[in-house]
Formats: structure tokens, sequence, C-alpha cells
């Protein structure tokens, strides 16, 4: 297996963690939307970090839509001792999407064959902590559950999570990425349909073309809204106040939902809190890559 | 280096129509989110199906012909390509095990 040994001496890891607690280019770079699209190789060879576990944290930490992560960030990587291994790190971290109590899959998928082959799956990524599993023996097990999966109801965020651990995170680390936001999008999922204050389609529906219209006749009534005219776009939030006043049932809606979106953003920020303090148990007690 | 090439309407013929594995399209644009978080999942399995299924980027934006012909109407969209014909369709942000699942067994001879 490739071998990543983290940081390569002191004053590398406080150049990074330095890095990041100022925002500067390294959390630029890698610690935001700008990881999406950009290479992130150099950050593997640059500071010793594995390819997974450098797709691993903007995604644990949500890519930096806010300052929230940076504390997270920074003890993590002060917490990783110099010659880390952070692919074993990043295997175990990505098994607790199967084993977490709270949060894990496992307890949601029925009895039977799906569940088998998602254990089949588990038990490979188990495997992969210390040895390298082929290409061949993940894409048949990818095959079993999916064939599984035809043949018996399951959840399919549940399915797709897992599938999207059934990777050789050596060829493919971008899996660890495409694992956090299948589960933070399940998080989500199961948080809009927990209530206690649901929406059906049709108030769904009415909101929609209640805000589309409102914001149709807005934008018309301020015809120099532009990006960057902060004047022009304090104007046109008083008119859509103005609207929303005058339309007393679409206001009412306008306000369950905003408060339902209030619910899942805390619940998947707590389900995030709690895997990032997770990972930096990990990361306390990361084995060093062999040499 | 990528796998994803970047296919023009002049090169759409050969490249895809003729050729002789299965050709996975995937429909984007700059401004699209989605897409550009779907790309690291296409990389991968670009290089997991490297020599059973070739991958391609169009962007609808620059070559709207090709977008036309498929009736592509949102991005990401993706097109599973086999002997000239679309067998395979799906939209919006994939997840790697939904990519996985529609794209193996157009893989090693299946389908």
């Amino acid at each position: 297996m490739t071998r990543f040994a983290a940081y390569g001496d002191e004053a590398t890891k406080q150049a990074l963690i330095a890095d990041i607690a100022a925002k500067g280019p390294v959390y630029s770079g890698w610690l935001t939307n700008a990881a999406f699209e950009g290479d992130l190789s150099p950050i593997s060879q640059t500071y010793g970090l594995h390819p997974a576990f450098v797709r691993l944290m903007p995604a644990l930490g949500g890519f930096g839509a806010t300052d929230a992560s940076l504390p997270f960030y920074g003890s993590v990587l002060e917490s990783l001792p110099v010659g880390a291994d952070t692919g074993a790190l990043a295997r175990r971290f990505l098994l607790l999407a199967w084993t977490d109590p709270a949060h894990g899959v496992a307890q949601r998928l029925p009895l039977g064959s799906v569940l088998a082959a998602g254990e089949a799956i588990i038990d490979l990524v188990r495997a992969s902590v210390t040895a390298r599993v082929d290409k061949k023996t993940w894409r048949a097990a990818r095959a079993a559950l999916a064939k599984a999966r035809a043949c018996e109801q399951a959840p399919e965020a549940a399915v797709d999570l897992v599938l999207s651990l059934a990777w050789d995170l050596e060829e493919a680390p971008g899996a660890a990425q495409d694992a956090m936001l299948v589960w933070s999008s399940q998080v989500m999922t199961d948080a809009a349909a927990a209530g206690p204050d649901t929406m059906t389609e049709e108030e769904n529906q009415a909101l929609f073309t209640a805000m589309r219209t409102h914001h149709e006749a807005a934008a018309a009534a301020v015809p120099d809204l532009k990006p960057g005219n902060a004047e022009a776009y304090e104007r046109f939030q008083a008119e859509m106040g103005r609207l929303w006043d005058g339309d007393p049932a679409g206001k009412a809606l306008k306000a369950r939902s905003d408060a339902r979106g209030v619910r899942i953003n805390a619940k998947v920020a707590a389900w995030r809190e709690a895997m990032q303090a997770q990972l930096l148990e990990l990361a306390k007690a990361a084995s060093l890559a062999a040499a | 280096m990528s796998l994803l090439k970047d296919v023009t309407t002049a090169e759409f013929e050969a490249e895809v129509l003729a050729s002789n594995i299965p050709v996975l399209i995937d429909f984007h644009a700059v401004w699209c989110g989605p897409c550009k978080a779907s790309v690291p999942a296409l990389e991968d399995a670009a290089r997991e199906f490297e020599g059973e299924i070739a991958f391609v980027k169009v962007d609808i934006d620059q070559e709207p012909t090709i977008a036309e012909r498929y009736n592509v109407q949102g991005v990401p969209t993706f097109i599973v390509i086999k002997d000239g014909e679309a067998v395979e369709r799906f939209s919006g942000l994939v997840s790697r095990g939904k990519l996985a699942s529609v794209l193996e067994p157009f893989a090693e001879g299946g389908q």
C-alpha cells in the first residue's frame, strides 16, 4: 500500500496548522469549496497526508461554509503525530458510517441478503485498514450488494452509502469525500422526515409558487438589482418583506419552512460535530506509517 | 492525468458514436456546483473502468448541438452510449454507489 507519513517533521506540521488558523492559501485551496474541483495531490505530497484523508477533511468540515470547523481542523492536525498513517486513519473513520450507534447505517438495513452483502463490504473495509484489497474484490462486493438491492427492499440512501465505501482508497481516494456527502445527505433527509412539522407536497408546491411569484415581482420593482449593489439588495429585501406581508397564507408556510430548515441544520450540525469528535479521537490514537 | 476527456461536436462521432466500448457522457456546465461535486467520483470511475467504459464530458454551453440532440434539460445529466445508442440516462448529483451500480453491468462484456 502507498504509505503517507504525516508531515515529515514538526516544522512542516506547525506551518500547516498556522496556515489553516490564518485561513491562508493552503486552507483556501484545500478546506473550502475549492476542494471540489481542485487537484489536492500537492497537499498529499507536501504534507505526507494520504489522499483519502485529504478528501475527508473538507467534507467533514463542511467545505468552509462557515468558520465553525477551524478549531476542528487545528485540533485534528495538532493531534496527528509526525509520521502518522492517515490512510489507515481515514479507513477507520469511514467504518463509523456503518458502526456508529447513532448515525451508522448498519441498523437501517433489514435482515436478509442486502444486510449480508453490506456486512461483506464492511469486512473488506476493515481488512483494508492493514492490507490492500484488490479492485476485483471490491467490484464483486459492490455487484453483490447491487444485486441484493434489486431483489429486496432496502433504504436506497443507506445502500448508496455502503456502496460508496466499497472502493480501494489507494486508487479512488475521492470515495472518502463521496461517502461523507452521501452520509450528510442522508442525515439531512432523516431530519426533514422526522418532524415535528413536516410539510405536505401540496404545501411545498404552494410555497415554491409563492416564493417564485414574489421574487419575480420584487426583482421587477428593483430593476437595478445586481451583484455587489448592497443598497439595491436592501430595497429588494424590503420589497420581498412587503409582498410576504400581503400574503398571510404564504408567509405562514414560509415561517414553517424556515423553522424546519433551522431544525434540519441543527441536526446536521450535531451529526457533523459528533463525527468530528470521533475523527479527533482516532487522530490522537493514530498509528505511525510503516517505513 | 484526467481520464475525463472534453469532446466537441466535431469529435463526437468518432469519440462517442463510433466507440467500440460503451461511453458515459457527462453533460456539465462551468457554473454548475453539483457537476463539480461529481468530478471525484467520475475520475475514480474512469480509472476503475479504464479500457471497459470510456468517459467524456460535454459542456452544454460550448456544445449546445450535442445537448439538444439528447434533449438535455439540466446538468449534470449522464448518458451511457453503447453501439451509438443511448442505453441509460440519469440526472443530478449522483453518488459513487449509484454510478457504479449503473456502469458495472456495461463493463467487461456485461449487457
